[in-house]
């Protein structure tokens, strides 16, 4: 068998020494016959390497490989550097365990501490720790953190706010029955965060414990973390900012400077492919006075006997591992080798490097955007600035239109009606990143003016 | 201290930003063919960001030769045996990986038409069916990103059930060989913990009775145990905390030991999470990426988190409309790439090499038990099932701990076991080798392992200053915590 390297001498000789006379007794002296399984299990029996990649082959070609999408909102089809894969699936990183013996996780552990590094520098903050799930499950741990903090039960959310990321962090709340989200209106003709009215609503109810915003939102639009941070400022309740498509931050000065005391996102979006959802990774960043009350995995510097600088896993008195029911959450495990990847493509992109992708993603949206307002009837959805995501609002219902681009081969945008809800049904999510070229832009152009009449 | 290169050809290696220099890249984008622009229309002057301070400027070449240097400093399951009880480290095949990153795969969007999908939807129904049906339970979810993410979904459907029936249970019994995460995982969902000491190396019923009550909302036991063992009482257990209204959650973390073998739905168990890197053999990457299936009985079916995956005759789709579902526990839908490598090993081992491959994990684990007993004290010394829990009893006369066992390992080329837990064993060795392991290979573990035993007698100096040999000595870990350096900063 596959895998299995016992040949049946080994087997014999074995139990033997385990003085048993087959495997089957040896199981049967210790599961008791009422929950014992006899004879094959219900699945189809093996097949080989060859077969199984034929087989995915075929499977995955559901996929046609000339597909063109404009899909975003929170996942991103960014060029993947050939480098990358041939680094990360080394097996010294795949098929290593989590870092507890640290002598010889050294390699994990550096990479853990780069990446730590680049995400307080990208997102301004203290520190950050060495990766979570994704981003709608740090959002709701940050939530967790700031009650923690704070004490206070009442939370206000951006109305652009992922829908993700908002249900998740409701779902994570439920528990704490205490615990109220209230949503906060956004500007219809900017798609920002109304910070006026947030403004008002902390002053007024008195008792929030944090405020969560997204930027650039679901809407695409970059927020001002200013004047949300003004917010905020004094008042008791904590910042909360997150971010869905990080290289935004490449060209937008990060929350970090405005005052946010937690910052959440995902981080998928810097070279790491969107593979259907997952796995992605979370960021989780705080100023270096909550660090106590963090979630997750940090990695910390130290020196080795011999005076040599060495990195170890620290501050584990958090952890579930030790404090058990007391532990600030119950993630054991990180997203250590997507994190890695990511730390590899910042690394690969540079200081220059991430700016101009930044600028070419930039680029392209403002092109692609100007090239489809000209088509009577296309209006833009919000006045806000945006980054490689944009919301048109159509004169047909935005299903339709992507309905119709399926036999086109074309993912043409997100149908955000099905995404936020019927009031939002005539409004088409379009993404573009450095993947595209003008041929693709053109394929969408012609469509679109073939369709909207 | 000794200087660079004297550890043969591991070299030390600075962190990448204190690499390269000011206009090297490492990086060369498309041309652009759109006109250029600097910063988002509209973008107030506040919010447009200056250099990103800190970043390196380096050549690709030296970003290769930096994380190469990383990979030297680690040692991993394809380097050799990794016997970490509990943690179940077994070889991962290099077929999955060529799998994951065909562009069907890996360039598929989650919010991607169902047209474009129907593949990756394909895969990962047949992945909840296959799963379902190796421990006979009645339904499956994929959405949990890990094995605690999936604990703590698998009770937040407790809590849900428990508020369907108008009851409002505050507890959750969690005996002390449970896995680590499970109180952690109580405590997040809103449960009071009810901890339950070991008597013996087995729960009985009579312990259970002893402490279940109508305020009981389930009990979560780990089943192998920690301790290596079967809970041969479970379904009674089962039958019990039924009767008086509450659930069974068995953690599945132990799964490899049992598949093929036990009927979880036989058990009674209501929800049980599956470590799928433990079982189904994919790569634990340092720490992560997981994924943490969950099993649920036919009365917590209607609580799977949202969305679930149905099949229309040969299409497949998402289902968002699940009224008592627990709701959405994270960004889209799953950690698909791990959950295709699941999928993978289900079909090359297939019907008959799973249940083999539970037998070879319990057939190595009895005969590493026998072949050391002798030279460590053995917890409990009977049959186990997948791992074999020791001690330092007879080290700690002469001055030696398990730690020094454990880093005295590192030196013989083992990665340490699992040691210090579970916690009913006072100082404790937990070694699992899983099935991936030759008799050759356990042969000259055990080997090495009696060395150490000799050598705790004999020189016990060398154990408690170990390793000698790896990339780096003993760590300051209280200096790193009472310190905290926890990222690197441009200087000033």
């Amino acid at each position: 068998m596959r895998y299995i390297p016992l040949t049946d001498a080994d087997a014999k000789a074995m139990l033997e020494t385990a003085g048993a006379g087959s495997v089957t007794e040896l199981i049967d002296r210790q599961i008791p016959e009422r929950v014992r399984v006899r004879g094959l299990l219900p699945l189809d029996p093996p097949v080989s390497e060859m077969e199984l990649q034929r087989l995915a082959d075929s499977i995955a070609a559901a996929r046609p490989r000339d597909l063109i999408s404009f899909l975003g909102a929170g996942a991103y089809d960014h060029y993947t550097p050939a480098v990358i894969e041939h680094l990360v699936v080394r097996g010294e990183f795949a098929t290593a365990y989590t870092p507890y013996q640290p002598e010889i996780a050294q390699g994990t552990l550096m990479g853990a501490y780069e990446f730590q590094t680049y995400m307080a520098m990208l997102t301004g903050m203290d520190v950050a720790n060495s990766s979570m799930y994704d981003a709608a499950t740090s959002a709701a741990e940050a939530v967790l953190m700031a009650h923690r903090l704070t004490r206070k039960t009442r939370f206000l959310v951006s109305g652009a706010l992922h829908p993700h990321y908002l249900d998740t962090v409701r779902t994570f709340v439920s528990p704490l029955e205490t615990i109220v989200l209230e949503t906060v209106p956004v500007d219809r003709a900017t798609g920002r965060t109304d910070t006026a009215k947030l403004a008002a609503r902390i002053r007024e109810a008195g008792d929030v414990g944090g405020v969560v915003v997204q930027s650039p939102n679901i809407l695409g639009i970059i927020e001002d973390w200013k004047a949300v941070g003004e917010a905020a400022a004094g008042t008791g309740a904590l910042f909360i900012a997150v971010t869905g498509e990080p290289l935004s931050l490449a060209l937008v000065e990060p929350p970090g400077r405005f005052g946010a005391d937690i910052v959440v996102g995902e981080a998928q979006g810097l070279g790491l492919p969107p593979y259907f959802g997952g796995p992605n990774v979370g960021i989780f960043c705080c100023k270096k006075e909550y660090v106590r009350q963090m979630p997750g995995r940090l990695v910390g510097e130290t020196v080795d006997q011999d005076g040599r600088r060495a990195f170890v896993l620290t501050l584990t008195t958090r952890e579930q591992f030790i404090r058990r029911e007391k532990a600030t959450s119950n993630i054991c495990t990180s997203q250590q080798l997507c994190a890695l990847w990511v730390t590899v493509y910042l690394s690969l992109m540079g200081r220059q490097g991430l700016k101009d992708l930044a600028r070419q993603n930039l680029s392209l949206a403002r092109e692609l955007r100007r090239r489809l307002l000209e088509i009577p009837g296309v209006t833009a959805a919000y006045s806000g600035p945006f980054f490689n995501e944009f919301v048109l609002r159509l004169p047909i219902p935005a299903a339709e239109f992507v309905r119709k681009a399926e036999a086109r081969q074309l993912a043409a945008g997100i149908d955000l009606g099905a995404l936020l809800g019927p009031a939002h049904a005539n409004e088409l999510h379009l993404c573009t990143t450095e993947r595209h070229q003008k041929r693709h832009h053109d394929a969408l152009v012609g469509f679109a003016r073939e369709v909207i009449r | 201290m000794k200087p660079p290169g004297t550890q043969g050809l591991v070299l030390e290696e600075p962190l990448i930003f204190e690499r390269g220099s000011p206009g090297r890249r490492g990086y060369a984008l498309p041309e652009l063919d759109a006109p250029e622009a600097k910063s988002p229309d509209g973008i107030e002057g506040h919010l447009v960001r200056g250099e990103l301070e800190g970043f390196p400027e380096v050549s690709e070449f030296d970003v290769v030769r930096h994380y190469t240097r990383l990979a030297q400093y680690n040692y991993c399951i394809d380097a050799g045996l990794f016997p970490l009880g509990s943690c179940t480290m077994k070889y991962n095949p290099k077929l999955h990986e060529s799998l994951v990153r065909h562009p069907g795969f890996s360039r598929l969007h989650p919010l991607m038409p169902e047209a474009f999908a129907q593949g990756a939807l394909r895969i990962l129904w047949e992945l909840t069916e296959d799963l379902r049906k190796c421990v006979g339970m009645h339904a499956c979810a994929l959405n949990p990103a890990a094995g605690a993410h999936g604990e703590f979904t698998g009770v937040l459907m407790i809590r849900a059930y428990h508020l369907d029936r108008g009851g409002r249970r505050r507890k959750i019994i969690v005996p002390a060989t449970a896995h680590g995460t499970n109180p952690a995982t109580a405590a997040m969902c809103g449960f009071e913990v009810v901890p339950l000491e070991a008597k013996a190396s087995r729960l009985t019923v009579d312990e259970v009775r002893a402490v279940v009550d109508d305020e009981t909302a389930a009990i979560m036991l780990t089943n192998p145990s920690t301790l290596g063992l079967f809970e041969n009482q479970i379904a009674d257990i089962g039958d019990l905390i039924h009767s008086q209204g509450g659930l069974l959650y068995c953690d599945g973390a132990n799964l490899n030991a049992i598949v093929g073998q036990a009927s979880m739905g036989k058990m009674g168990v209501d929800v049980s999470q599956f470590n799928l890197h433990k079982t189904f053999s994919t790569p634990h990457g340092g720490g992560g990426p997981g994924a943490g299936a969950v099993v649920v009985s036919e009365r917590l079916e209607p609580y799977l988190p949202s969305p679930c995956i149905v099949k229309n005759g040969d299409r497949y789709a998402f289902s968002h409309d699940r009224p008592k579902s627990i709701g959405r526990i994270r960004s889209f839908f799953s950690n698909f790439g791990i959950n295709l490598r699941a999928w993978a090993y289900i079909k090359t081992m297939g019907n008959s090499g799973l249940k083999e491959m539970s037998g070879a994990a319990v057939l190595n684990a009895n005969y590493l038990r026998v072949q050391l007993k002798d030279s460590f004290r053995l917890a409990f010394d009977e049959p186990c099932m997948h791992e074999a829990v020791f001690s330092d009893e007879l080290q700690r006369p002469h001055g030696v701990t398990t730690l020094d066992i454990a880093k005295r390992m590192i030196d013989k080329g083992y990665h340490p076991p699992t040691v210090f837990f579970p916690l009913v064993v006072r100082n404790a060795l937990m070694i699992e080798p899983t099935e991936s392991e030759s008799k050759e290979t356990l042969d000259q573990f055990v080997a090495a392992m009696r060395e150490i035993a000799a050598e705790a007698k004999d020189n016990p100096e060398l154990l408690r200053t170990a390793p000698h040999g790896a990339f780096r000595r003993r760590l300051d870990e209280t200096r790193a915590a009472r310190q905290p350096v926890l990222r690197w900063a441009p200087k000033s």
